[in-house]
């Protein structure tokens, strides 16, 4: 095969303990990118703020590193919702990484809504490594967001 | 129709006598009725067998990026192909100065073969007579008279874009497609009817004309701008899919494919026409291009643009964002 030389090692996994309705709890999958949102989030950590431990955190370079594609399958294999998080605009550590993510998530959303797909489920922010309030609070609002729409059931009930 | 014919052979003929070019990309009648097929012209007598009509609805410009570079290749084709050539050039694919462009004016659009289908009932037609714009297609145990307008290629019907903007040689040809088509009709129309529905109206839409969906490829197949050595679809090194029936796989399969044609779509509808489902596939594309020119102002592509995704500016709209209280 050509494409085995630059492998990806890249699995989504699905949550997997047993799951009924009565102990749902939402289950969060975060991308952040590993210069501001991962640092907020560790900020929030170190700083002892409270937040929600519904959200498993996937670090990746940069928030312009996210295919589309990983949050599609997130939701597919069975996450209740996305949260992608990467640096403020013009303070990426690659420039301009987040610029390109900006205009791939707009596609992401608008075709989630041109498709009556709950765009609730996908989540965008940009949290720079000095906030880590910041950082609780949108966690605390994409949880609280979540547990309102119910499990997610988009591609499991076909 | 003859006067294009005409023009064709000749700047044809100079080209191939000329030796300008290795060989020239044309149509030549198919077995069936109403099916054309690629020719290659490389010899002066091949000319005699290349048709052009409304029914040379394949995009030769797929056939190109077989071809290794450095080969001049001549190729004859409509505005929408010269579009899509254009994304092409644009993303590298094709050198500009290996092709010479032939480009004729698109006077009556192209037939929809899946539309032919669905009104004559899925039966078969051995024979087919044109008069005007009336086409009359001859069965076993059917004869049955069709309007142009009925079997035209939606793509067509909304296409405002008719004259080649890239060309070497330009056929002479007068346009008689404002006689077919009466009204003035928004190029996006049916992308605004649709979102006028509710969303569990379209997320049902989607789930039911999905399920019909049977992975077999035709649309990325046919796309012009689909040109990946491998597929997401294909990969296993990430496996992204594991190549099920499930209806999650094939709603997965084409929101990425939607997401990768963003803003690059050309709006040929060979996607749709080349459905065995008959799927409207391309409603999902349209819809990308249409949210590239609301948000980005960026819906037509010209030689040198760079591509949507591949570019921003500052002050990109960022409404969807979650920001924090």
């Amino acid at each position: 095969m050509e494409d085995t030389e630059k492998t990806e090692e890249i699995q989504v996994i699905a949550p997997t303990d047993k799951v009924t309705d009565e102990n749902w709890e939402p289950k969060i999958i975060a991308f952040l990118c590993n210069w501001c949102s991962y640092a907020g989030a560790d900020l929030a950590g170190v700083s002892r703020i409270q937040y929600p431990p519904n959200v498993r955190v996937v670090r990746v370079p940069c928030s312009g590193r996210i295919n589309p594609l990983f949050i599609l399958k997130s939701l597919q294999v069975g996450w209740d919702s996305v949260l992608v998080s990467g640096c403020h605009p013009g303070d990426c550590h690659y420039i301009s990484g987040n610029y390109y993510a900006r205009r791939k998530f707009s596609v992401l959303d608008d075709l989630f809504e041109f498709m009556g797909i709950d765009k609730g489920r996908v989540n965008f922010s940009w949290v720079s490594a000095a906030e880590g309030a910041a950082f609780a609070n949108i966690i605390e609002k994409v949880t609280e967001k979540t547990r309102k729409l119910g499990p997610n059931r988009l591609f499991k009930e076909l | 129709m003859e006067q294009i014919k005409k023009s064709l052979n000749e700047i044809v003929k100079s080209l191939i006598s000329e030796k300008k070019v290795e060989y020239v990309f044309g149509f030549e009648e198919g077995t069936l009725p109403l099916k054309s097929v690629p020719l290659y012209i490389e010899k002066e007598e091949d000319i005699d067998r290349m048709i052009w009509n409304e029914y040379c609805n394949l995009n030769l410009v797929k056939f190109l990026l077989e071809e290794p570079h450095g080969k001049k290749i001549g190729i004859i084709l409509k505005n929408c192909e010269i579009r899509s050539l254009i994304v092409l050039i644009n993303e590298n694919q094709i050198n500009r100065e290996d092709i010479v462009i032939i480009g004729v004016p698109c006077s009556y659009g192209i037939i929809d073969f899946n539309k032919v289908s669905k009104l004559i009932g899925g039966k078969e037609f051995t024979e087919f007579k044109k008069n005007g714009n009336d086409y009359t297609f001859k069965g076993v145990d059917f004869e049955k008279t069709i309007k142009l307008q009925d079997i035209l290629s939606n793509s067509c019907v909304y296409c405002k874009d008719k004259n080649p903007v890239e060309y070497d040689y330009l056929v002479e040809a007068p346009i008689e497609f404002k006689t077919i088509q009466e009204e003035d009709i928004d190029e996006y129309l049916d992308v605004i009817e649709f979102e006028k529905k509710k969303p569990k109206e379209r997320w049902e839409y989607f789930k039911k004309e999905l399920e019909k969906c049977t992975l077999c490829m035709a649309c990325r197949e046919s796309c012009p701008l689909c040109y990946c050595k491998v597929c997401f679809i294909d990969s296993n090194q990430p496996q992204w899919f594991d190549k099920t029936e499930d209806l999650s796989e094939k709603l997965l399969f084409h929101m990425t494919r939607a997401i990768h044609l963003a803003g690059r779509c050309i709006m040929c509808e060979a996607c749709t026409r080349a459905c065995p489902e008959g799927i409207n596939i391309h409603l999902l594309y349209k819809k990308l291009r249409k949210m590239s020119k609301d948000r980005w102002n960026a819906d037509k592509i010209e030689l040198g643009d760079p591509s949507v995704l591949g570019s921003y500016k500052i002050d990109d709209p960022q409404e969807f964002m979650v920001k924090e209280d």
